[in-house]
């Protein structure tokens, strides 16, 4: 008689920081987002790609669904359940405050424009038309640090707005939480994002 | 002065764009092999010069592809339908699951077998929506 093993794995905790990116392309029916071997999107495929710099406490990917019970009149426990939303995110606090161009317009969706001219850079506030990015996490496998761990969510959009801290003490920063929505027309259950490990 | 750890600074990702823009390639064609590698609207439009022509080629390489009804304003990453051909035909003549990294069975190499195949038919799909290009 042989016992049942334990699954106690100390290179499989994480312990390192990742690289966000935004702007990523979308991947096929099927498919992953093409990266390097170095964990960076490959550029030809991702033209669009920029990586969203420091954080102050590196990122939270959160996957939740909500649930409503169904229940009978003669049983007193939930008989089953029903799946009635599905909130996908990745959350942070920014640290590149002051880089307009390449941090702050991706993150004001619908209430800001960016623009540059000789001498500036600028965001305008007011309604505009809300665009989606195709955005990831990328981290390096403890066990191989050429490997890596992806949450790519296809279809994202910074929900938390602008709430730039400008301080001396402390790092100045801005939170920021990108919200997944579901492309409608692909795969039921490959509408919002995909979370795979190289292997 | 450049910060080693920033992955636009210096990463494949930064070379890449650095020979991109050496060689002039537009975005989305791979500046080594001219192979398209992503698809956007704003590269179509350029290449149409029409932005009807543009959107609904657009569109109809999102259908092809499976990627969904995607805004004009993301890419469509092309490669990705080849690359997961590759692999799930990898796995099934390897023998060896490319998800699990586990051995396959007689039934595990047929799923990939098929796999590989779908995916073969999403590329020629995507590739005859960009005949169009072609044909002007």
């Amino acid at each position: 008689m042989a016992g049942t093993a334990l699954n106690f794995d100390a290179t499989k905790i994480t312990n390192n920081y990742g690289w966000f990116w935004v702007g990523l392309a979308t991947p096929g029916a099927g498919s992953r987002i093409t990266l390097f071997t170095d964990g960076t999107p490959d550029a030809t495929a991702n033209p669009s790609a920029k990586h969203l710099g420091h954080t102050t406490d590196g990122w939270e990917m959160t996957a939740k669904k909500t649930t409503e019970d169904q229940n009978l009149d003669e049983v007193v426990v939930p008989i089953d359940t029903v799946i009635t939303a599905l909130d996908v995110g990745l959350a942070a606090n920014l640290a590149q405050t002051q880089d307009v161009t390449g941090v702050l317009q991706h993150l004001i969706s619908g209430f800001g424009t960016y623009s540059t001219a000789a001498g500036y850079e600028q965001i305008t506030l007011g309604i505009t038309t809300i665009t989606y990015l195709g955005v990831a996490l990328i981290f390096p496998t403890k066990a191989d640090a050429t490997k890596f761990m992806i949450y790519n969510l296809y279809k994202a959009v910074n929900d938390s707005g602008l709430a730039n801290q400008i301080k001396r003490k402390g790092l100045g920063n801005n939170p920021v939480a990108f919200k997944g929505y579901g492309i409608t027309s692909r795969a039921a259950v490959d509408q919002c994002g995909n979370f795979w490990k190289q292997i | 002065m450049k910060d080693l750890n920033d992955p636009e600074v210096n990463s494949e990702f930064a070379r890449s764009k650095a020979l991109a823009k050496e060689k002039g390639t537009a975005p989305g064609i791979d500046p080594e092999t001219g192979e398209r590698a992503a698809v956007t609207y704003r590269q179509l439009y350029n290449e149409t010069g029409d932005e009807s022509t543009a959107a609904e080629i657009f569109n109809e390489v999102a259908r092809a592809g499976g990627y969904g009804n995607v805004g004009l304003d993301q890419a469509l990453d092309v490669r990705s339908l080849k690359k997961s051909s590759e692999a799930h035909r990898q796995s099934a003549k390897s023998g060896v699951d490319f998800n699990t990294g586990r051995e396959l069975d007689k039934f595990g190499k047929r799923h990939h077998e098929q796999a590989a195949q779908h995916q073969d038919n999403l590329v020629n799909a995507v590739g005859e929506a960009l005949e169009r290009l072609k044909k002007g």
